[in-house]
């Protein structure tokens, strides 16, 4: 345990590569100090990311159902992870999103009504999220130094540019909702993201 | 290869990424994103993007005991499961792209168009409602049989279509196989299937309570009323 500790104080230094190396040794053979490593990292982000959902009520009981169930994943799906794809970080995160979407999916259809059982073939956010997208190529935005360059970038937009991206990339709500909960006509949300995404460099035609 | 002119917007596409587009919608997107290598690429960078925020946030530690033992948890729980419980990697495969559906669409007709409910309104039309679970849209796959038109129709809420099969056309333009359409609410049109081939299409339609009524069902018979008794 103290080795896990020790690596996830470390771990602000890690590369992107170090996470791909872990995930392929625990595709490889199960490596369970591999595995370790990953949850000492990923764990605690997984909790804050769910702590980030809108309504706090939810939160609370949200956190730890998130972070098992994502890694459990991560551990089951660690063989079909693919480096060449995308970071470990973004299919960890990806896996994240994936179950706190059917998290509360689930949670809605038990509010709206109690004796509904969970349809085993129904629909779940994998099914339209994948996992992985399927490009041949890596896109120059998973690589060793895009990280920094992007987070540096995301740090010098405007604080209304910031504020909007987080809230839908974190807080997990539409342009839709954003405009609501922020006050803000949708035309104004979506000039902001835009803008964002354009001074990012992220995509060529926004 | 396929010619797909109309993509999901800036709007479409990070709500996708970000995971917050409500899940019919991001039904089509995916649908999409099955015929258009563009739109794959730029999912796969939004999402990068959103993981470096992932990375940056201010991590739930808990101290050095308490995560042992969330740990230990952790393990004996995946030690419980069945092997089986491990995905196979064809799964993730998706081969025979232009062959097949969407994989969601795939999964969701079990590989089989007739294995769903399908309702016919006049020669050319029809239609099968897909349960996807979300309440507020209506969900359907519809069919237009070649040469066949779609009666003319006023829009009631916003509605996107994705075209999975074959092709359509009305006044503004031709579309083809991944085409993501969006029609917003006091829009009219005549859709037109190609003469050569049967068209298929996915749409969710935003459905408001209160347009479930018989007079509007009377009106608009092909976009059935959500509050439909035998989904009750
Ligand atoms: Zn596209």
């Amino acid at each position: 345990m103290l080795r896990a500790m020790a690596i996830s104080d470390k771990d602000k230094q890690a590369s992107p590569k170090h996470w791909n190396d872990l995930v392929l040794a625990v595709a490889r053979k199960r490596d369970r100090q591999a595995f370790q490593a990953l949850f000492a990292h990923f764990a605690p982000l997984v909790k804050a990311y769910a702590y980030k959902v809108s309504d706090l009520a939810q939160a609370d009981s949200l956190a730890e159902e998130l972070m098992q169930e994502t890694m459990v994943k991560v551990w089951l799906k660690a063989h079909t992870y693919n480096p060449q794809k995308s970071a470990a970080s973004t299919w960890i995160f990806t896996i994240a999103r994936n179950t706190r979407i059917d998290l509360l999916r689930k949670n809605a259809k038990q509010w709206e009504s109690n004796n509904e059982d969970f349809d085993e073939n129904a629909l779940s956010a994998e099914d339209i999220w994948a996992d992985q997208q399927d490009n041949d190529v890596l896109e120059s935005v998973s690589e060793e130094h895009e990280q920094e360059r992007i987070l540096e970038m995301i740090n010098k937009l405007p604080e209304d540019q910031i504020t909007i991206v987080k809230t839908i990339f974190l807080e997990g709500l539409s342009h839709t909702e954003a405009s609501e909960q922020l006050g803000l006509p949708l035309g104004t949300v979506k000039s902001r993201v835009r803008l964002a995404l354009q001074k990012l460099k992220l995509t060529i035609d926004v | 290869m396929l010619m797909t002119k109309y993509h999901p917007d800036t709007r479409f596409i990070t709500d996708y990424a970000a995971g917050s587009l409500p899940f019919s919608q991001a039904l089509c997107v995916s649908a999409h994103l099955h015929y258009c290598d563009d739109c794959r690429h730029k999912v796969e960078q939004l999402s990068s993007l959103g993981s470096f925020m992932f990375d940056e946030l201010e991590a739930q530690q808990n101290d050095a005991d308490a995560m042992e033992q969330s740990f230990n948890e952790l393990m004996s729980r995946i030690d419980d499961l069945p092997e089986a419980r491990f995905v196979a990697k064809s799964q993730a495969a998706n081969d025979n792209r232009t062959q097949r559906l969407p994989s969601a669409l795939h999964k969701l007709t079990r590989g089989d168009l007739d294995s769903l409910q399908w309702h016919s309104i006049g020669k050319y039309f029809s239609y099968s409602d897909l349960d996807i679970g979300d309440k507020a849209r209506e969900t359907s796959l519809f069919s237009i049989k070649a040469g066949g038109n779609v009666p003319r129709h006023r829009h009631k809420g916003d509605e996107i279509t994705v075209v999975l099969k074959g092709s359509f056309s009305d006044q503004d333009d031709h579309y083809q196989a991944g085409d993501f359409i969006v029609r917003t609410r006091g829009e009219m049109h005549t859709p037109v299937a190609a003469q050569d081939e049967d068209c298929l299409c996915l749409s969710t339609l935003d459905a408001p309570i209160q347009m479930t009524n018989w007079f509007y069902r009377l009106l608009m018979p092909f976009i059935k009323a959500s509050a439909q008794s035998s989904r009750v």
